[in-house]
Formats: C-alpha cells, structure tokens, sequence
C-alpha cells in the first residue's frame, strides 16, 4: 500500500509563496502526474513528499502516516531525476547496489545482488551491468537511473522530469516503457513536468499546477474536454486551443465582432445556466470542420504539413484560428474557405477570471 | 533575393569529417529546412554558407557566383542567431534600423523600411521599448526584423525558436510561415526539430554524420522516406519497425511478424518486389506509422490478432502501445475506442502506407 495525502501544504521561500494550501490524493498505484509551467511549485512538492524541503503550513500523509517531521531516508520514497545523477566512475552494476549499501538499510550481499538482478532484468539492462556509466546512452542512462530507484522497493516514485533531456524519439519510447514499468511493478507514481504531451500520455490522473495552485485534478480526458479554466485550457493540447471573444445575448452566441452569429442549443443554454454578457470562447482545431455552403467564410492564412495531418491557420477578420485536418485534404494559400464549429465542443470562459462556465 | 547551391561541400575538423560530399540548391524565395540530430553537420553547413566557417572542399554559389572565398560581410547574407541578440541599450525601432545605419541611407528611407518590417512582424507597437521589457516571442521578432531590414540575398536561421515555450514556439512557426509566404525571402533554417521543418518547409534537407540523406517537401519525406533514419527522424508519435519474414501463396505476400503464425496479406507483386532486390529474408525491416495501421476490437478476416499494453491519450485521438508476437508497436485510434491494456485486438495495415528497409543498410525498398 501507499496511499499519499497531501493537506493543505504550503511552502514558502522569504516572501514568496511557491505553494499555497495544496490538497491532493494520490491513490494506491497511480500513475498520477503533475503538471504546470515553470515556477509552477512542481517540483517543490515533489520535495515536500520526498523530505528534501521542509513544509510551512499543511501536513502530508504517507498511508495515513503523518511523516512531517521523518526524514528522507525514513519516508521511503524514490526519487529519480534527469539521468546525469548517476556516478559516471562507477558501473552500472555499482550505480545500482549504492542505495542498497546504505547502513541504515543492512542488507546482505545475497539480497543486494537478488534486487539489482532483478531490476536489471525488469529494465532490460541485465547486458550493462558491467559498463561504466559514462560509456552508456541516453536511453541507458536513464533505464539506470530508474533503476537505481526500483531496487530500493519504495512505497513511492516520485519522477522530476526524468525524460526532458533526451531526444524526441527516445522521449517517446520511454513514455511509453515508463508507463508499462508502472504497471508491471504495480508501484505507485508521481511524475512532475511540463511537458503536457508526457502528461496525456502517462497520467492515469493529472494534477495541473500554476503559480503554486492546484488548478484542476482530473484523467487526461477530463482535462483535455472539460478544462477548469482558460489556463489549463490552453496549458493541455497541441495545438493550443483557439480563443476570442464573444457575446451570449438572448440565446446567441456572437462571436468575433460579429463575424460569427451562433443560436445556440437548448442543453448548452442549460449548461450556462442563464449566463449572458460577455465571455471568452475556446474552441479546439480539431472541432472545426471544413463545409461546403453553410459556415463562415475565413482565409487561409497558412498550412503546416505534419505528416498525419494538417494545421490550417484561418484568418477572420484580426482573428487567427488553428484548424486540424487530415493529410489528404488540400486547401489553398490565401483561398476563401467555409468553416463550421462544432457547437457541443464549444467551450465558455468568464472574461474576467477565466473560469469555464459550463464546467461542473 | 537569390538562389544557394553547394556543390561538393566537405568540411573536416583534423581527421574528422563533419560534412561530406554535401550537394544541395536553395531556389530563389524557397524555405528550405536543415533537419539532424545534433552533430550532425547542420549547423557547420550553415556557417560555411554564412562564411563564418571555411570549407576544405567544394564550392558556394550565390546567385551562380561563388562566395566561398569572401568575407561574411560581402556575402550579403544575413544571419538569425539561437541567442536573441539584441543591444540592450537600443529601442526596438533602433535595434532594427541598426544594420542600415552603416549603408548611409537617409533617415527617411531608415524609417520607412524599419516600419515595413515592423508591420509585417507585428512589432510595430513595441518599437519604443528596449528589450528588457520585451517578451522573448517578441524579442525573436526583433531579430527577424533587423535581418530583413537589409533585404539581404537569403537569410540563414538557427534553431531560431528553439528556446521559446510550446505555445509560442507553435505560434512562431505559424508566423514566420507566413511572414515567409508575404517576404519571399530564400530562407534556410537549420533545426534538430521534425515539427518546425514539416510545418514550415518548402523542403526539407535531412543530414546525419555530416551525409545529406533526403531532400524533399514535408509530403515526400514523411510519406517515402528513402531509409530507416529518415523514416523514424521524421513524424511524431514515430514510425514502428518491425521485424518480419515475407512470403507467398498463390495470389498474395504473406506478410509474417516475429513469430506469429497468421500473416498480413497483402498483394502478390509485392513479393516479387521485394524478392527482385536481393533481400533475404532476416535482413528485411517493415515500417508502418501508427495512422497506416487498422485496429479494431473484434476478430475480423485478415487482421491479425495483438493485445493491448499501454494506452495513451493525446486528447484529438489515442495512441495504443499494442504487442504483437513479442514485438511493440504504437497504433493511432479515436479517443476513448481502446480503454483497458490486456485487451485483445486485431489489427490490418495499409499496403500503400506499408514500408520496407533493408536493416544492414537501410535504404527503403519501395521504389
């Protein structure tokens, strides 16, 4: 078991707050990620839970233990970070006994040498056990580092951007070798980032954090289609969602100076619950759709190819909006084209605080 | 603006070769994008064209005249560093007028091109502050403009957005896409990231160990690359390798991954295809990006069965990690159609979308 709470954490640094009161469940083994821009206090909770850092305010919980006042070495937690922690002198084999050396764990020979086999073995790099670290990848450097952290057995992995300084491509398989270790070892996981495609793609649950504030908690499908607020609206999806403003008047929606002209739906009505004036409205590209006759006219104001698909930039009036496409549709350069929303996927945010109004 | 053409070009530090036998043409008002890994000689190429580098063999021709004899200053070049590299203590409507202060234009004529430039740029708001006040978005802006201020013959990037967050590296690509569009201006860029030179390129140059791999538009490298680096550099989430076995029956190839007992059908002539180039089976690699291949939920004729290891949501659709006769493989799929790993499914790839590589040298085996 290992369940960690986190209740009403605060941390400061002099005078400024990094975390204010953050409250979080992290569930016996979850994949749970948070995620938030820099200077978000991601990594400062991460910190907290590990030890490392002293909270102000607030308690944390390990399977219901209070362990403010434990140490490190005594909450039982991994942490893993960037793979230049490794010793470059040492083997790969050294690399992974050294947490197990440690008096205050006693270990004997016959188990260290058991949990390192096993972990090599687990992360298939039984075949480097005898090389220096230096000499190694970045892929394998990583797979050590990890490593490093599975042989302890801990009630928790707490992952600081592990994969951020790798390439794209081997970024991408260890996400998703990442992922299946997770659930091999039935282990629980808190994995802090930036980077949102690592979020979606990892996370059975995602915590988006900004300037010390839990934002949102939710599964990367409820983040993606029902986001809190403007800020995490934009923060998860690529390309980032498109935003202007508009107007909720008399059951319409009008829209980029009144460029678009929406009556809007019965059950939208229902969910704005009577809410006029106005308002910031999100829309994502894949949610506006080419047409035929109906639809609003836009210029195509620029194409990118990414192979699978395509980006259409349309221009409206001063408004630049982001649409998806499949590869195989072929538009023009600064052709006029018709384009229609797709009303359900029309998202409502308050102009002032950018709360979502048809969020729960 | 003018045309850039390598001809030759090699360039070794000691013993080592950075660059080899490059040949390569930049067409007048063409977007051209050098892809690589780091190290991979891009950068090097860049400088040689800038003259800031000397080449050992090969000539540089600007506009058919060869330049790599002159000096960086005469070669009417201009340069977009990494660094936003800006003077501190100048506006932004002085720091881009400042390569023309030396060209004794009038103050008149300064002022009109600054504000050429700052419209097509959208700067033209912040022209009064220094850049301690300017966002880096802004600030890349302002590097573009002092290089097109000058109306140089080509303007040479480096990883120019490289250190920007996502949504305004997005939002970049988008605008220098069109700024290139609105300028014309023959630009090459150099980057080690896919996304910039598929959605920004007229073409694409993808160099490895200092060798020119592929030319061609986003559409041609990501549909026919011409070798396995190719193939898995270019497309995001990447493309699968599989190893695999071919053979036939009467009317198809049959098509057999690692182990597994049922094939893949797929037409006759393609055995026989492949069979004409001389590659034995072991040393045959299929490639497949995960939109080419079919999944589905229930056994279905000519699908093979796989089952289903991790799941990952990218919010527009899914990408499914499914394991197949002990190899992994990443297959796109609507969002929320897959929701349990260990599940079986069944999957079918398209022929046309379907790749071959000869693993000892890589080369694709289509065409």
């Amino acid at each position: 078991m290992a369940h960690v709470k986190l209740k009403d954490l605060t941390k400061r640094f002099g005078r400024v707050t990094a975390i204010k009161k953050l409250n979080l469940e992290i569930h016996d083994k979850e994949f749970f990620v948070l995620l938030g821009p820099t200077g978000a206090g991601k990594t400062t909770t991460l910190r907290c839970i590990s030890g490392l850092e002293k909270l102000n305010e607030g308690s944390i919980y390990i399977d219901k233990q209070n362990v403010n006042d434990r140490g490190p070495a005594e909450r039982d937690v991994a942490l893993v970070f960037q793979y230049y922690s490794l010793y470059p002198h040492y083997t790969v084999k050294q690399n992974l006994e050294f947490p197990l050396k440690s008096k205050i764990r006693n270990f004997t020979g016959e188990e260290i040498d058991r949990r390192v086999a096993k972990a090599a073995q687990t992360l298939q790099i039984d075949h480097l056990l005898g090389r220096k670290t230096d000499k190694l990848s970045g892929g394998e450097m990583q797979r050590v580092a990890i490593g490093r952290a599975i042989v302890r057995d801990p009630k928790i992995f707490l992952m600081d951007e592990p994969l951020s300084n790798l390439d794209a491509k081997l970024r991408e398989i260890l996400r998703s070798e990442l992922k299946g270790l997770q659930m091999n070892l039935g282990a629980t996981f808190l994995y802090v980032t930036h980077d949102q495609v690592e979020a979606m793609t990892m996370g059975e649950r995602i915590g988006v954090l900004h300037k010390g504030k839990l934002l949102q908690v939710g599964t990367p499908h409820e983040v993606y289609n029902n986001p809190v607020n403007r800020f995490v609206a934009e923060f998860v999806g690529t390309p980032t969602m498109n935003l202007f403003s508009g107007i909720i008047h008399d059951g319409r929606l009008i829209m980029i100076n009144g460029k678009i002209e929406i009556e809007l739906t019965q059950k939208m009505l229902n969910r704005l619950k009577g809410f006029e004036g106005e308002v910031e409205i999100g829309i994502r590209s894949e949610d506006i759709a080419f047409s035929d006759e109906n639809g609003v006219e836009a210029r195509v104001y620029a194409i990118e190819n990414m192979g699978m698909g395509k980006i259409i930039t349309l221009e409206l009036g001063d408004s630049l909006l982001k649409a998806t496409v499949e590869a195989h549709v072929s538009v023009d350069l600064d052709t006029i084209i018709r384009f229609q929303m797709n009303q359900e996927k029309l998202h409502f945010f308050n102009k002032s605080t950018g709360e979502n109004l048809r969020a729960l | 603006m003018a045309d850039i053409k390598l001809i030759d070009i090699e360039k070794y530090f000691g013993k080592n070769y950075v660059i080899r036998k490059l040949n390569l043409e930049i067409k007048d008002g063409e977007f051209l994008v050098l892809l690589g890994p780091s190290g991979c000689g891009k950068t090097t190429t860049l400088r040689s064209i800038a003259g800031l580098e000397e080449i050992d063999s090969g000539e540089i021709l600007i506009d058919s005249k060869p330049v790599q004899k002159l000096k960086a200053s005469d070669r009417d070049i201009a340069f977009v560093f990494q660094l936003y590299a800006l003077y501190p203590h100048l506006n932004v409507f002085e720091n881009v007028a400042f390569p023309l202060k030396a060209t004794k234009k009038s103050m008149q004529t300064i002022e009109q091109r600054v504000r050429e430039v700052a419209k097509v740029l959208q700067i033209e708001s912040i022209l009064n502050k220094k850049p301690s006040e300017l966002s880096s978005g802004d600030m890349q802006r302002v590097a573009v403009g002092r290089a097109m201020v000058r109306r140089p013959k080509a303007i040479l990037m480096d990883e120019p957005i490289g250190s920007l967050d996502a949504k305004l590296r997005e939002d970049m690509r988008t605008e220098l896409k069109r700024l290139h569009i609105e300028i014309n201006a023959t630009t090459l860029y150099v980057t080690h990231d896919q996304v910039e030179a598929m959605s920004m390129a007229d073409k694409i140059a993808i160099m490895e160990d200092g060798i020119l791999q592929q030319v061609g538009s986003p559409t041609e490298v990501y549909d026919h690359p011409a070798n396995l680096f190719v193939a898995q550099f270019i497309g995001s989430p990447i493309m699968n390798i599989l190893d695999c076995t071919l053979d036939a029956d009467e009317n198809h190839t049959l098509c057999f991954l690692g182990e597994e007992a049922t094939a893949i059908r797929f037409s006759k002539s393609l055995f026989q295809h492949i069979e004409s180039k001389g590659i034995a089976n072991g040393q045959l690699a299929l490639g497949v990006r995960p939109e080419a291949v079919r999944l589905t939920r229930k056994p279905k004729e000519n699908y093979i069965k796989s089952e289903v290891h991790v799941i990952e949501p990218l919010g527009p659709y899914d990408i499914i990690d499914i394991k197949v006769s002990g190899q992994h493989m990443r297959v796109k799929s609507a969002s929320n159609y897959i929701q349990n790993p260990g599940e079986a499914v069944w999957i079918q790839m398209d022929e046309k979308r379907t790749h071959f590589f000869d693993k000892e040298s890589g080369t694709s085996l289509k065409f």
